[in-house]
């Protein structure tokens, strides 16, 4: 699979946020994008995620621009936001059951992605009683119930111990092997590490950088 | 699709919550019942309705005192205020006087009907109150005022007459035939005046009886509250859940009207015990609200299919509240502050027209207001088709509000 974003923009009022943001991914990539608090890193994974309309700009799956064609977003992109997009009193089962079938959620479970994230320990829990890691590798079983070719996820390991992040990761890197794009709004150094290409959102555009593990920097590119 | 899996969520968000919800709302429908209860059978209203006791002793001998009382009790309009009630002794009287059991006590001397035939005015009728009782007093003095000054002369001018005609040359049994005559003619005038007036009752607000006016008012107070034992089903949510749903393709229209069909049909649940109750108590004799008299169980089920729609506005209402309002704290004290004070201008707690001209036509056009009328008007079986059309209105502009406030929360992606 191939994605193309290109000539994202986007306007509160009088403030351009994005001015032309754009980025390629291939199967099996990993993207980073990092950036200042307020530089407009979330609001291009909302729009990239439909839950935005941008004011111009293409975010092309296979050629296809999945802004318009919103039913081929909901089957190709999942999302996961900042935070707990979880109903606190329900159990994870019954959070799950709200976008998986039963014998989607069986099977997930016994052998899919749902059991890769180890929500299968859990599953009877309320969400309420959940640590944070829990919670959520929780999340992100609720959003790829579409077993997406792209994942968007902002800032997955903020708040998160050692040992949740571990867990989370083993998921990501198993999710890259299967042929996934991860999309990751990051300020972990740990993240943008596992990064294949990495984008400093600078002035609402996106410019390529790489992090030198040696220095543990971000260079510029261009 | 997408929307039934979000409506699914919500139906088993709320049914984790409704045991909770149900509870208090059993309890707020206690404490207002109980409240309305001790109303409807506290001094004020019961004074209003009550007949005052009158205590009276006079010669039982005298024919004309006695057909005197036997009129009044029988007759004349005074007996829907006034109970007469006849001691033997003083004693009697004044120990019922001192325990509160009549208002008054009237003694008429044996030889009061003599000396009024001429005019002597030495054998007072005695009339005795417990202590200084406001109306009570003023109500005996004008009795008095009226016995002394008009009934008095009156008659004693008709046994002035009588002892002319005897004196005359007119035949005995036809004096007393003219005397009867006059006498009765002057009864039934007497006891006709009531005629010269007609009284019809208004009604308080919308045209209700007393008990139905508040009946309304209570009904009303204890649905705006309903909300605030749901107000766990708003606190609990989280924008990023709202946003997840949007990426997923259940964008603001479908989780609002999910999230209002739960939150409608919690609150739609509570009410239905709490009238089903609240009719049971009605029919029981506790509490006697004049419009469901004639048919009760008619006219309980037009005043409820009303009330349904003034549940679906009121709900509407303060979903949109409880959506544009953030923070815990505030989620509950702004719309607590606003819905009281729409209460207030809607006539909830005592009639509107004390209120200020301006104040009356805004609690009119408030939901709260156009509520009244719809439950009022169902109650009294009144044309009601304008107001629930009103009420429906009021329900779509409050969930499109709500839609709107959803998009900018997706959008903005904060609480």
């Amino acid at each position: 699979m191939q994605v193309q974003v290109t000539g994202i923009t986007k306007r509160y009022g009088k403030k351009e946020v994005l001015k032309g943001a754009g980025f390629e991914a291939s199967s099996g990539e990993c993207i980073g994008i990092v950036g200042k608090n307020g530089s407009g890193k979330s609001t291009l994974l909302s729009i990239l995620a439909g839950v935005l309309k941008p004011d111009t700009g293409v975010f092309l799956t296979d050629g296809q621009d999945v802004i318009i064609n919103s039913e081929l977003r909901h089957q190709n992109v999942a999302y996961v936001p900042q935070g707990t997009p979880l109903i606190g009193e329900l159990s994870a089962r019954d959070n799950l059951r709200m976008w998986y079938s039963a014998e989607e959620l069986r099977t997930g479970l016994e052998s899919g992605f749902l059991k890769v994230l180890g929500i299968d320990e859990f599953i009877d829990v309320p969400v309420n009683n959940m640590s944070g890691g829990m919670k959520k590798r929780l999340s992100i079983g609720c959003a790829i119930n579409n077993n997406p070719k792209v994942l968007l996820l902002d800032e997955p390991s903020a708040a998160l111990d050692l040992i949740c992040r571990e867990e989370i990761y083993a998921y990501f890197k198993a999710f890259l092997q299967s042929g996934g794009i991860l999309i990751l709004v990051t300020h972990e150094l740990r993240e943008i590490a596992m990064c294949d290409k990495c984008f400093l959102m600078k002035e609402g555009i996106l410019v390529p950088y790489i992090y030198d593990e040696n220095v543990s920097r971000l260079i510029e590119l261009l | 699709m997408k929307t039934s899996a979000y409506f699914y969520g919500q139906v088993k968000r709320i049914l984790k919550l409704f045991p909770r919800i149900f509870l208090l709302s059993v309890v707020f429908a206690v404490v207002i019942g109980v409240c309305g209860m001790l109303y409807a059978g506290n001094s004020n209203y019961t004074k209003d309705t009550a007949k005052y006791d009158i205590g009276i002793l006079c010669s039982s001998e005298n024919e004309l005192v006695t057909l005197g009382l036997k009129l009044i009790r029988n007759l004349d309009d005074s007996r829907y205020m006034v109970n007469i009630i006849s001691f033997d002794s003083e004693e009697a009287g004044f120990d019922a006087l001192h325990a509160n059991e009549i208002s008054a006590f009237a003694v008429i001397p044996d030889e009061f009907i003599d000396a009024m035939m001429y005019l002597d005015e030495t054998p007072h009728i005695k009339l005795y109150t417990a202590s200084q009782k406001g109306i009570t007093t003023v109500f005996m003095n004008e009795v008095a005022d009226v016995i002394s000054n008009d009934v008095v002369y009156a008659e004693a001018g008709i046994y002035s007459f009588a002892d002319s005609l005897y004196a005359s040359d007119v035949t005995y049994d036809r004096a007393s035939v003219m005397i009867d005559t006059l006498f009765y003619k002057y009864m039934t005038a007497l006891f006709n005046r009531g005629e010269v007036s007609e009284v019809t009752e208004l009604g308080l607000g919308n045209g209700l009886s007393l008990l139905g006016y508040f009946f309304c008012g209570l009904v009303l107070f204890y649905t705006v509250m309903l909300s605030f034992c749901c107000i766990s089903y708003f606190t609990g949510k989280r924008t990023e859940f709202f946003m997840i749903s949007a990426s997923k393709g259940v964008g603001p229209v479908g989780q609002v009207l999910s999230e209002y069909v739960c939150f409608f049909a919690a609150n739609l649940l509570c009410a239905v015990f709490t009238l089903i109750c609240v009719y049971f108590v009605l029919t029981s004799g506790l509490v006697g609200v004049g419009e469901f008299e004639e048919n009760p169980l008619k006219s309980y089920l037009a005043f409820s299919g009303c009330y349904i729609f003034v549940l679906m506005a009121l709900t509407a209402f303060e979903f949109m509240l409880f959506e544009v309002i953030s923070g815990v704290i505030n989620k509950f004290l702004m719309p607590f502050i606003v819905l009281i004070g729409f209460s207030f201008l809607s006539g909830y707690f005592y009639p509107k027209s004390f209120l200020p001209k301006v104040a009356q036509t805004i609690g009119d056009v408030l939901p709260t207001g156009v509520a009244y009328k719809v439950l009022a008007a169902g109650l009294t079986g009144k044309d009601n088709v304008l107001n629930v059309l009103f009420m429906f209105a009021y329900a779509l502009a409050f969930l499109a509000a709500v839609v709107y406030a959803r998009k900018i929360r997706i959008e903005k992606g904060t609480d």
